[in-house]
């Protein structure tokens, strides 16, 4: 499905995502352009904690028992980076009735290219602060680089967006640089995996 | 069943070249995949929906990034202890986790420094699967406490 709207080109994938379509050469003027921080809608609580952990079977005490916590450097329980998945928009469902919470669509897929659909391939995440149960987080992203690629799966290009997420005392808890591929469905030769 | 008690590895001790503690999840039944897709609220349909996943030319619903993450810091902040600081986490994605895949993730020391009074410690890290096919690759660097600190 591919629309018109405020001269962009866009398009959603059947995942319900939507893609700005463009040349690369217009997605390349975009590299260095940084978005506003925008706060998440809900805080970190412990539920969020203790759900992140039970799907990766992470026994660490640190993540689940605040008394753990106060015998260490933290003082009280802490959060894996992983828990900022938790408090973005839930979007299974919500009333009509209800004020939609503040878009916050990433670069990944707002920078004009011609890829519509992307995987995720590369991660570096760096923690300075820890999350903790009550952190509000806000996240701004910055367009770090393009660079075109062909894999089997389709043409397209790899997309690295830096994220910053920050308390709301306004530290920078972590940064998450992180690197998709980008590709036009239909392009690809199909799967393989990477040697 | 009792607390663990609090117990860290210390710089001093840690030898380059040492293996860590693997650890290991699995095999990933579809009924994890979706508590995965639940908990991290990401309903991108190629970590649930197996047919959607096929028709991206993609083998099978797959694991997510934050999850490959969980699982690295898992790893090494289990064997570090609960007062070291994993600073940095980094890895690549080659192969994707699948259903009913089991995944072992494993460690090695690469190097030792100090910097800005800091005790860093660099490990290579990786996730295997069951055929011991590495999936995921990466690097980290984390924070120990040093036996100068207690003094």
């Amino acid at each position: 499905m591919s629309g018109k709207m405020s001269e962009a080109v866009l398009e959603t994938d059947p995942a319900g995502y939507v893609y700005r379509i463009g040349t690369e050469e217009e997605g390349m003027q975009w590299i260095g352009r940084e978005t506003e921080p925008v706060e998440q809608p809900y805080p970190i609580d412990v539920e969020h904690i203790e759900h992140f952990v039970e799907g990766i079977q992470d026994p660490n005490p640190l993540y689940w028992s605040e008394e753990f916590g106060r015998k260490t450097r933290w003082g009280g329980r802490i959060a894996p980076w992983g828990v900022i998945v938790l408090t973005g928009e839930h979007k299974v469902w919500r009333p009509e009735w209800l004020e939609a919470p503040k878009e916050t669509p990433t670069l990944f897929m707002t920078v004009p290219l011609p890829g519509n659909r992307l995987l995720a391939t590369d991660y570096e995440v760096e923690c300075f602060h820890p999350l903790r149960p009550g952190d509000r987080v806000s996240k701004s992203e910055k367009l770090i680089s393009i660079v075109p690629k062909t894999f089997r799966v389709g043409v397209g290009h790899h997309v690295t967006v830096k994220a910053f997420f920050r308390n709301q005392r306004g530290e920078v808890c972590i940064t998450d640089s992180r690197t998709i591929f980008r590709y036009k469905f239909g392009t690809g030769a199909g799967y393989k995996p990477a040697a | 069943m009792q607390m663990p008690p609090v117990k860290d590895i210390c710089y001093d001790d840690v030898t380059v070249g040492e293996e860590i503690p693997s650890i290991s999840i699995g095999p990933l039944s579809h009924t994890q995949f979706l508590f995965i897709a639940s908990s991290h609220h990401d309903w991108y349909p190629g970590h649930h929906d197996v047919e959607y996943a096929r028709e991206q030319g993609l083998p099978d619903i797959f694991m997510n990034a934050t999850w490959q993450h969980g699982l690295l810091q898992r790893l090494v902040c289990c064997w570090a202890g609960p007062n070291s600081i994993p600073r940095k986490i980094k890895y690549r994605m080659g192969r994707p986790v699948v259903r009913y895949d089991t995944v072992t993730g494993k460690g090695v020391v690469t190097a030792k420094r100090i910097e800005n009074g800091d005790h860093l410690v660099d490990l290579d890290i990786w996730l295997d699967n069951q055929n011991a096919e590495k999936v995921t690759t990466g690097s980290a660097t984390l924070v120990l406490a040093s036996r100068g600190d207690a003094k």
